[in-house]
């Protein structure tokens, strides 16, 4: 037999996961034998896993659990009660009639953001007048998705950017003015930026945008046919190609 | 198409355990999951049937918080927090409750390519071959960062429950 092999926390590891070939788990369990330390360890190592799948186990699944009647019924996605879903259902709606009407308007230097919101329930946004427009095209055009662009108190920011199945690039966005904010889908025609959904309802001071957010976008996405965010390295070739196609 | 949903239906369990410790929250890990699942009906068309529906949404669930991450530059703080396991007055606080979470406490400080893997392979029971396949990794890698992460959690975990009582 050969010398034992050097009990790392590698090799424990693998022989705790059952990884070993017959031959090495028996040369594991000699070793053992010589290896106080390696027995601790070993030890010690079971005894969290066993804590971790004891007190992390698997959830439940309930009867009638939302999630599920969508999947096999396909019923409406059940929404999560967060204040970061609260806008979903509006830019869906928008968003469903992409491919008909133009929901949205074109963003140009000569044109304001309108002051009607486009979500007939949607309380009316305040962001408008050119320098808010400014602000977001220059966002649109140049700005890094997570990186705000401000100017006094309006702030504008790319949140991700992606590519629709016939080649358009959209970015989603959120802009602040003063006491009220907004988020949309811009998406490239030409040379303008078409905002194709927009919500003025959205909370200033919500700072922190969790995970619904993907969600929202996945359903934009859905219906723009995008695929998945655009990584940093193609967001920035973009912006220096201004936004023209490879 | 029925019985792809029936799979995803009753995968629907272990995608909510995995994708608790991925986000460390359990709001954003329902709001993973149920993208998750959207991206996986709306591409149910590219999952090769014979292949593994469980890896194939681990790899969804990983890019859907991955863009989640990088769209809003954020990293999750922990939901349970020790603050939070006090209770209101620190003597509703039961043993099982601190136990609970004194070990996913100790799975979230880890970093999240650890946490994973330990989800992976000690929570799911995976196989290595399986786990680098899901994370896009060579085993080797999966094997170092599950010996780091189980080492710092035998640190923590090892010796089995700290004895706790509650206050008075």
């Amino acid at each position: 037999m050969s010398e034992h092999p050097e009990l790392n926390d590698e090799l424990l590891c693998a022989y705790m996961d059952g990884e070993l070939d017959p031959e090495m788990r028996v040369r594991v369990e000699q070793a053992l034998l010589d290896d106080a330390g390696a027995r601790v360890r070993l030890e010690r190592m079971r005894v969290a896993d066993e804590r971790l799948k004891a007190e992390i186990p698997l959830p439940a699944l309930e009867p009638g659990d939302p999630l599920s009647t969508h999947i096999l019924d396909g019923q409406p996605m059940p929404r999560v009660s967060r204040p970061a879903l609260r806008w979903g259902a509006a830019v869906v709606a928008l968003a469903a009639g992409i491919s008909g009407v133009i929901v949205g308007f074109v963003l140009s230097r000569q044109q304001e953001i309108p002051r009607a919101p486009l979500v007939a329930s949607a309380p009316s946004p305040s962001l408008s007048g050119a320098s808010s427009n400014a602000l977001l095209l220059a966002a649109l055009d140049t700005g890094e998705s997570g990186k705000a662009i401000q100017d006094g108190d309006r702030s504008a920011q790319v949140i991700l950017t992606f590519e629709t199945e016939d080649g358009r690039y959209c970015r989603a966005f959120r802009a602040h003015e003063a006491s009220v904010a907004a988020e949309g889908v811009a998406c490239r025609n030409g040379a303008q930026w078409q905002v194709v959904a927009w919500d003025g309802t959205v909370d200033p001071h919500e700072s922190f945008r969790a995970a619904g957010a993907s969600e929202l976008l996945d359903d934009v996405m859905d219906r723009l046919g995008g695929g998945a965010a655009l990584e940093p390295a193609e967001e920035r070739a973009l912006i220096e190609r201004r936004w023209s196609a490879p | 198409m029925p019985e792809f949903r029936r799979e995803l239906v009753q995968l629907l369990p272990r995608l909510r355990r995995f994708a608790s410790v991925l986000t460390r929250s359990h709001d954003d890990a329902e709001d993973v999951v149920q993208a998750a699942v959207e991206r996986a009906l709306r591409h149910a068309d590219s999952w090769r049937e014979g292949t593994r529906l469980d890896s194939w949404l681990y790899r969804i669930m990983q890019n859907v918080w991955r863009d989640e991450l990088r769209a809003h530059r954020r990293r999750a703080e922990p939901l349970d927090s020790h603050a939070d396991l006090a209770g209101a007055d620190g003597r509703d606080v039961t043993m099982r409750h601190i136990q609970s979470n004194e070990a996913r406490l100790a799975l979230n400080e880890l970093p999240e390519e650890q946490r994973v893997v330990v989800a992976l392979v000690v929570l799911d029971g995976m196989k290595y071959q399986q786990t680098a396949d899901i994370l896009e990794v060579p085993v080797g890698t999966v094997m170092s960062r599950l010996a780091r992460a189980r080492a710092r959690l035998a640190a923590r975990l090892g010796e089995g429950p700290q004895r706790v009582r509650a206050a008075k």
